[in-house]
């Protein structure tokens, strides 16, 4: 991003000072970041249970993975989770922080208060929503008192589980958004504001032609860091749905958890990871790639 | 500049310090001597019954340590635990689950009589259930059948005659007819293979686990239990529809919850159940189908993992904690129904004397559970791919064929 | 006039809007802390948020059916160690990296902004295998050691000091200070915000984490809150009553620490562009 403020460094300099400052951390970067990783690469090439041998298998992991039909729904499943739950978080943050921005009063409560969900254990949100969402809860009985007849059941039905999933990421996950694009109105500055006031364009069109464009960066960074975590989604289907009915919200990061922890197979665990990391790659990847059409540096 | 040399230095004594701390493998046995022992738990009261329990073993020299995790989370605990050389040296195992870490047990039949361990103290079926391969791996403490547990104060409510032993199928579905009204229902009928086994065996007489442990969904018996199981849910609509959970016994959670008014489970669950319910909650033998009233008989015990450092404490330490004064303790505490046969009136205190007939009944008409290498991968796929099945979204032979593939 | 007048309005009508979107966005957390006071068998089959008694004696029941004060103070001690090893590591790299010269600095900068993209999964797993080597399954130093050296926090606090002006360091130099001196009595202070922000959201990292915790930690003595709740979760029979309790409680902490640090939010999300996470 900002390579350009890199100096180019003269040999002559402050290299044991430098040695010393970063030795924590670049220790535990080497032990905890890089080794892993590339260990990751070589684990994933082998059959490796908890218990017994291991046994080099070169690509097997992959190919099994790659024509097993549960991984191509798993995968299936996790790219429908996050075409539509970024989009939907995206225009949720980004409508109430322009709303509140606009002449609200008590904007740091508003905003306060559509934040917490976010800072909340995720198990937690997602107890309350099956809560929520069981037979007999809130929105059961809301559907009886008024409708008469039940709410669908929503955890059990393969048509709605991944809906449910979605809606309550959204509730819980757009806080941080919120709260960028909420900073990135901030630093519009009046006078842009008000130039446009007076050219007399109407509130949609300033949003538009000066809000937007003015927005862009924040939008861009946002998009990039809801993308990866999205493609990340465990904890929601984990508590939620156990993956099911069926495999109808099984993710891949659950289905990582189950192959490596719960069935002990490592090798198929790592080769996931990859698998996972290739797809978040690839698509930032096209992200930066894209930026250029629609986001807007200059202020 | 010596600052950030200090630091430096500061940052690798402090890893290697780190690193160097761990002891990795301690054959189950704690740097003071205590052994350790691991074991599930549901709760703080059930952690303190098995402290207890525990101390029973410091009494006979051996220190236990505790270590509990949930039910749900022991089984790939173990086994994460053997990966790194943690096993402890007593491990707590269900007669369903031994096949999948009987390859951390040690043996026991050479020892037991050293231990003053007589097999004929015990209730026959679950002694045997804990064998595998011809080797007896672990030394039971409680044993059941599953039963029909059921919510009497709501029976009451709605002048439904209480279940008693000798009821039918044809008893049941009424009762869960009756019992079906105002938003609650009168059975819940998940998706929990444990749960559709004894009703396999009342019905049509058939286990879908065989003999050796083969799995055979697909015979026509089973099929038909299934469809009839599923019948309770979308057609004689006398059970909730049901949903993809984490809930281990989404069963015991309706009851107590009050939203069905039965459940089939084990003895081993009516204690929480009675903790838990604001109702009187009552035990009925499984109804009687065409096959009579059938059901199979589980239960758990402890063994020694092979990779103990000090087996002769931790076989003192096993004859303790299954012994009599432990399994009074335990039916006492209404931890447990013992396994040991002299101690099992201790469990009927006087709130659960009304259980005594329900659950006798069961005992005298059950079979020891089978249990196989791929039980739990079976419950994990029944469990999860179950869920349209029950909701009559999804095909019962289609589902019953493609777990089948995924078992055998 | 009247245009100010209908502007006005408008306004009000605004309000009362997102007022109401808010109270709808906040009913599940309503019905936490109501089904959380609600006898258990009053928890289904009915949409009235309060049950036929108050029962607050849930939350005690909630605190004591698993060691729950244990694991708080199991949270909050990883939290807090991870978090100070966190802003300081970052601290002393950011630095080295805005300030000194020295060999090889680009490149390995660019190693660091390389992996702050990486995804924790695809690590999961060696780390799980490289505890298992180091013996450090089941223990506090594996709950906050890994997670405490990201690439984030030294990018973070780098681009902030970047923004410090240089003048201010060269009169503490003429002074005779020492580059630590430096750091922490010139630098620091200014960055206080951006490090504030990193604290502040990597206490609720650590705070929340799940998957991590349920994977290397076996031992329910040394379970965190979002690991016991799921233990609450997976035992014998659904006391909702008892879970929505214990959820409240968890929301705790951090809620706390976001009400206090508030005002400072925005702010620090700005300077920092942190989000989306």
């Amino acid at each position: 991003m900002s390579m350009t403020t890199i100096r180019v460094p003269k040999p002559r300099g402050d290299g044991r000072a430098a040695l010393g400052f970063l030795a924590p951390s670049t220790a535990g970067f080497l032990l905890f970041t890089l080794i892993p990783l590339a260990g990751s690469v070589i684990i994933s090439m082998f059959a490796w249970p908890v218990l017994g041998n291991r046994e080099f298998v070169g690509l097997e992991n992959f190919t099994d993975l790659v024509t097993s039909p549960i991984f191509g729904r798993v995968v299936l499943n996790t790219v429908v989770f996050v075409v539509l739950y970024v989009p939907a978080n995206l225009v949720v943050s980004l409508g109430l922080a322009v709303w509140i921005s606009t002449r609200i009063r008590w904007r740091g409560l508003y905003r306060l208060l559509f934040f917490l969900p976010a800072v909340t254990p995720l198990i937690s949100v997602a107890l309350v929503w099956r809560l929520l969402f069981q037979p007999g809860g809130l929105l059961d009985e809301t559907f009886r008192g008024l409708f008469g007849v039940a709410a669908p059941n929503v955890l059990g039905d393969t048509r709605w589980a991944m809906a449910a999933l979605i809606v309550m990421s959204v509730w819980q996950g757009f806080g941080y958004n919120m709260l960028v694009f909420s900073a990135g109105l901030n630093a519009i500055p009046d006078s842009i504001k008000e130039a446009a006031h007076i050219d007399g364009a109407g509130p949609l069109r300033r949003f538009w032609s000066v809000t937007l464009p003015m927005l862009s960066p924040s939008m861009f960074f946002a998009m990039i860091m809801t993308l990866i975590t999205a493609f990340q989604v465990f904890v929601q289907p984990y508590v939620l749905t156990a993956g099911g009915p069926g495999a109808a919200t099984e993710t891949l990061v659950l289905h990582l958890y189950r192959r490596g922890f719960e069935q002990f197979d490592l090798g198929v665990a790592a080769a996931i990871g990859w698998i996972l990391f290739m797809i978040i790659m690839t698509v930032t990847a096209v992200q930066f790639v894209g930026q250029k059409r629609w986001v807007h540096y200059d202020g | 500049m010596r600052p950030g040399r200090k630091l430096s230095a500061a940052a690798l004594v402090a890893l290697l310090a780190l690193s160097s701390a761990c002891a990795s493998e301690d054959g189950g046995v704690t740097d003071t001597g205590t052994l350790r022992w691991a074991m599930w738990s549901g709760s703080s009261a059930e952690t303190e019954t098995w402290k207890r329990i525990g101390a029973l073993a410091a009494d006979s020299g051996t220190a236990l340590e505790l270590q509990t995790t949930s039910f749900n989370d022991y089984w790939t605990k173990t086994a994460a635990q053997a990966s790194t050389g943690q096993t402890a040296c007593l491990i707590g195992v269900q007669s369903l689950r031994v096949p999948l870490i009987s390859s951390l047990l040690r043996p026991l039949d050479a020892d037991l009589a050293r231990a003053g361990i007589d097999a004929a103290d015990f209730d026959p079926s679950i002694w045997k259930s804990l064998r595998v391969g011809g080797d007896q791996l672990a030394v039971p403490y409680d044993y059941g059948p599953q039963v029909v547990l059921y919510n009497a104060t709501r029976f009451r409510e709605l002048g439904v005659p209480l279940p008693k032993p000798g009821w039918t199928v044809a008893d049941f579905e009424a009762a869960a007819k009756a019992l079906t009204r105002d938003g609650r229902w009168g059975f819940a009928a998940n998706p929990v293979i444990d749960g559709v086994i004894p009703w396999s065996l009342s019905l049509q007489g058939v286990n879908p686990i065989g003999e050796g442990g083969k799995v055979d969904l697909t015979q026509p018996g089973f099929v038909a239990t299934m469809r009839w199981y599923v019948d309770l849910i979308g057609k004689q609509r006398v059970a909730p529809p049901v949903q993809a959970t984490s809930d281990m016994t989404p069963g015991i959670s309706g009851l107590i919850s009050g939203s069905v008014a039965m459940t089939v489970d084990g003895p081993w669950q009516l204690v929480n159940v009675m903790d838990q319910a604001d109702f009187e909650v009552g035990v009925a033998p499984l109804p009687a189908g065409k096959a009579g009233s059938r059901s199979q008989v589980a239960g758990s015990g402890f063994g020694i993992s092979r990779t103990c450092k000090d087996p002769e404490a931790a076989l003192r330490a096993l004859a303790a904690i299954t012994g009599p004064r432990a399994a009074k303790m335990m039916a006492e505490n209404g931890r447990a129904y013992p396994a040991r046969t002299a101690q099992q009136d201790a469990w009927f205190s006087p709130e659960l004397t009304a259980a005594r007939p329900g659950l006798q009944a069961a005992i005298s008409a059950a079979v020891p559970a089978r249990s196989a290498a791929s039980y739990s991968t079976l419950d994990q796929l029944f469990r999860q791919y179950g869920v349209p099945v029950m909701n009559g979204q999804e095909d019962v032979s289609g589902f019953l064929e493609s777990v089948q593939q995924q078992v055998n | 006039m009247t245009a100010e007048r209908s502007h006005r309005s408008w306004r009000i009508v605004s309000q009362v809007l997102l007022t109401i979107v808010l109270v709808m966005f906040l009913v599940p957390f309503a019905w936490m802390i109501a089904t959380a006071l609600k006898p258990p068998d009053e928890v289904f089959g009915s949409a009235s948020p309060i049950g036929s008694e108050v029962r607050w004696s849930n939350f005690a029941e909630a605190w004591n059916y698993l060691p729950f004060a244990k694991f708080l103070l199991n949270t909050f001690t990883v939290a807090v160690i991870g978090t100070v090893i966190v802003c300081l590591t970052s601290l002393l790299a950011a630095y080295a990296f805005a300030r000194l010269r020295f060999r090889g600095r680009g490149a390995l900068f660019l190693v660091y902004l390389a992996t702050l993209m990486l995804p924790q999964e695809v690590t999961v797993v060696p780390m799980f295998i490289l505890m298992q080597q180091l013996g450090w399954v089941d223990s506090y130093t594996a709950l906050v050691l890994p997670w405490a050296f990201t690439a984030f926090g030294t990018f973070l606090l780098r681009q902030f000091m970047l923004s410090v002006p240089r003048e201010l360091e060269e009169a503490a130099r003429i002074d005779g200070a020492g580059r630590v001196r430096i750091l922490f009595q010139v630098i620091l202070p200014v960055a206080r915000p951006a490090v504030a922000v990193l604290a502040v959201f990597t206490f609720i990292t650590y705070w929340n984490s799940f998957l991590w915790p349920l994977i290397i930690v076996n031992d329910q003595n040394l379970a965190t809150v979002p690991l016991g709740l799921n233990l609450f979760l997976s035992q014998q029979g659904n006391q909702w009553h008892l879970l929505m309790a214990a959820s409240a409680i968890s929301m705790v902490p951090t809620v706390l620490l976001v009400i206090l640090l508030q005002r400072h939010l925005v702010r620090g999300i700005a300077l920092s562009g942190l989000g989306g996470r």
